[in-house]
């Protein structure tokens, strides 16, 4: 055969395929057999040169193989046996993911060449790249999640809770091969998202997590403990608010599932979980940013007319009967910051900041600081002067502040929606004026 | 209309020869299924190549799926088995057992490997049949899966078409694990090639007589 045609030419024409090439001459005989399939056989072949298939591999050839092997020698007859029909068509396994290696599943095509100068097989692992496959598949579709989380992490409306079960539950569902856990811990909150109702290893993470006051080499060591006692894989997720930690558990649905699979599916499911957590977190920050003053962490200006606008709405579809606007103004503030400094007079304000949230509640209210020592509080109620009464005292009650009592009083004018008008200007103008009054 | 081609002895030892090739393909089926395959021919015909188109357009169904092979040696051509596209992976899930099979989309194309393999067992057996009681020898190729509609299928089928090229036209049943199919299997026959397919058939008749 070899001087029919050249050994080179004949391969050089599978140079682009993976997979095994055995060549036998007319009457069965081994005359090659590639790298491949010496580097997957299960049994160490040393010398194949004139041997049968059947020799080579100690009697582990699949029988139809024998036969089609037989029907190329003496009828000239090709032969597919695909993968899908025959297990175990030749001993081969794969090395790629476990020390021993899995046994391969593989297809042969059988093709006796032209003139009858030998006999062509070549092996293929459709198993691998259909892994590769499901792999491209599996990233796809993790993209397609990313994308769109990515928008929805930029939605003040949607709740962290609720955009983690929302998009777990959509990587789920779309992976199909995963179980998928998962703790979120920040100080004074925890997001569980778990199919089991006591799911020990999380438990045990929570009060890793709250215990070890958040030392990362601890916990790391804590948690491979936990995690190398059960057949899950668990790792920590950490922010750029280092008061936020996440904790992921993965498990096969089926163990079936190749390791390297497993491995790289979850590998990208962490980072995903990771950037899109962290891209909430993000927008959450700088949301409250926008929204919030500064020094005292109560509503902002520009946030009044956006809350204007909701409780107009809550109006308008019935849930509430009407609304009022309080004007607070301190008295005397000024004289305050002359006297002691800026920083003292921002040290006061917080703390009056504080007393005005205090004394609603923030499911049906919100308070503002509207200007240096200007405070809006609007609630769902009717112009009540018992409110006004409680605040006056809540906000004059003395307090000290670096060594000093001191005492603030606050004018306060009010204008109920819709009674005093029925937009923000017109409200804000008749409060400020009766708050003038006052003064 | 066969008279054109084949004499009545002719055909009849065609349908003969078929018969035995489709039953030692369905003991070979039977083999992998590890249950009895039983496969029979209830029509066997030939057609020239423009009777062929009218007879596919009127019989088969809009879209096929089909296994083809080429076939080289005192006759060439090439010789297909025929399903409707829909139906076409049933015999690889009726022969399989269906928990094997329908993981995920990726997989159908290996299923049409499987398919292209039973197509491959169903067809080497009757042309080998056909080469070994001839005593004549024929290579096959591997063979192809492929997606087409009766009016293309021809064009699918033949390279060169030529006055001389007749069809052999099988319907084939399939009744497999208490579930019922069929399926055509289609020959394409060059006629003119030195006539050697009709002398073949020929000698081989005036043997019979003589023994």
């Amino acid at each position: 055969m070899k001087d029919l045609i050249s050994m080179d030419v004949l391969l050089s024409s599978f140079g682009g395929i993976e997979g095994g090439i055995i060549i036998l001459n007319p009457k069965g005989y081994v005359l090659y057999v590639n790298e491949w399939i010496l580097k997957k056989s299960i049994i160490d072949i040393k010398k194949y040169e004139n041997k049968t298939l059947n020799e080579i591999f100690e009697n582990n050839v699949n029988i139809q193989l024998l036969n089609a092997i037989d029907d190329a020698i003496n009828s000239s007859l090709s032969r597919v046996i695909s993968h899908k029909i025959h297990k175990d068509i030749l001993p081969l396994r794969s090395f790629d993911s476990l020390k021993n290696g899995q046994p391969l599943n593989v297809s042969a095509f059988i093709s006796p060449l032209k003139e009858k100068v030998g006999i062509l097989i070549r092996i293929v692992d459709y198993s691998s790249l259909v892994k590769k496959e499901k792999q491209i598949k599996i990233n796809e579709t993790l993209l397609r999640i990313e994308k769109d989380y990515f928008i929805k992490s930029s939605d003040e409306n949607i709740e962290m809770e609720d955009f983690i079960e929302n998009f777990l539950d959509r990587a789920i569902k779309s992976i199909g091969f995963i179980n998928i856990d998962f703790l979120l811990i920040k100080n004074d909150m925890t997001i569980k998202y778990t199919k089991e109702k006591k799911n020990k290893i999380l438990i045990e993470c929570e009060k890793l997590i709250r215990n070890k006051a958040f030392d990362n080499d601890i916990l790391e060591k804590e948690i491979d403990t936990l995690s190398s006692n059960s057949n899950k894989k668990i790792c920590v997720l950490y922010f750029s608010d280092k008061s936020i930690k996440g904790v992921l558990e993965f498990s096969k649905k089926d163990e079936s599932i190749i390791d390297t699979v497993f491995e790289k599916t979850l590998s990208k499911i962490k980072s995903l979980i990771q950037g899109l957590i962290e891209s909430k977190i993000n927008y959450e920050k700088l949301n409250h940013i926008a929204t919030h003053d500064n020094l005292t962490d109560l509503y902002n200006r520009s946030y009044l007319n956006e809350k204007f606008n909701s409780f107009k709405q809550k109006h308008s579809n019935g849930i509430i009967k009407n609304f009022t606007l309080f004007f607070v103004d301190l008295n005397k503030f000024k004289n305050l910051n002359d006297e002691f400094g800026h920083r003292y007079g921002d040290k006061v304000l917080i703390k009056i900041a504080q007393r005005i949230k205090n004394s609603v509640d923030s499911q049906n209210g919100a308070v503002f600081r509207i200007g240096g020592d200007e405070f809006v509080v609007m609630k769902e109620e009717d112009n009540s002067q018992n409110y006004v009464d409680n605040l006056k005292t809540r906000i004059s009650s003395a307090f000290l502040c670096e060594s000093n009592v001191v005492s603030i009083t606050a004018s306060i004018g009010s204008a109920s929606f819709p009674s005093d008008g029925t937009n923000l200007d017109d409200l804000m103008h008749v409060a400020d004026e009766k708050m003038y009054t006052e003064k | 209309m066969m008279n054109n081609f084949l004499t009545e002895d002719e055909f009849d030892l065609m349908v003969e020869l078929v018969n035995i090739g489709v039953g030692k393909s369905a003991a070979s089926l039977s083999q992998i299924a590890q249950e009895e395959v039983v496969l029979c021919v209830p029509a066997l015909e030939f057609l020239s190549l423009d009777d062929a188109t009218t007879a596919f357009q009127e019989r088969l169904p809009n879209s096929l799926t089909g296994v083809s092979q080429e076939f080289l040696g005192f006759f060439s051509g090439k010789a297909a088995l025929l399903f409707p596209e829909s139906r076409s992976l049933d015999l690889v899930h009726v022969m399989l057992g269906d928990g094997e099979a329908l993981e995920i989309e990726v997989d159908a194309e290996l299923e049409e490997e499987a398919l292209s393999e039973l197509g491959n067992i169903l067809l080497n057996n009757c042309l080998s049949t056909i080469s070994n009681i001839l005593n004549k020898p024929l290579n096959t190729l591997l063979p192809n899966t492929f997606h087409t509609n009766p009016e293309q299928l021809t064009d699918h089928l033949i390279f060169q078409k030529k006055k001389d090229t007749i069809i052999m036209l099988l319907k084939i049943d399939f009744s497999l694990k208490s579930r019922d199919l069929s399926g055509h299997l289609v020959f394409v026959i060059d006629f003119s090639e030195n006539g050697s397919f009709k002398s073949t058939l020929d000698n081989y008749l005036k043997s019979l007589e003589e023994s």
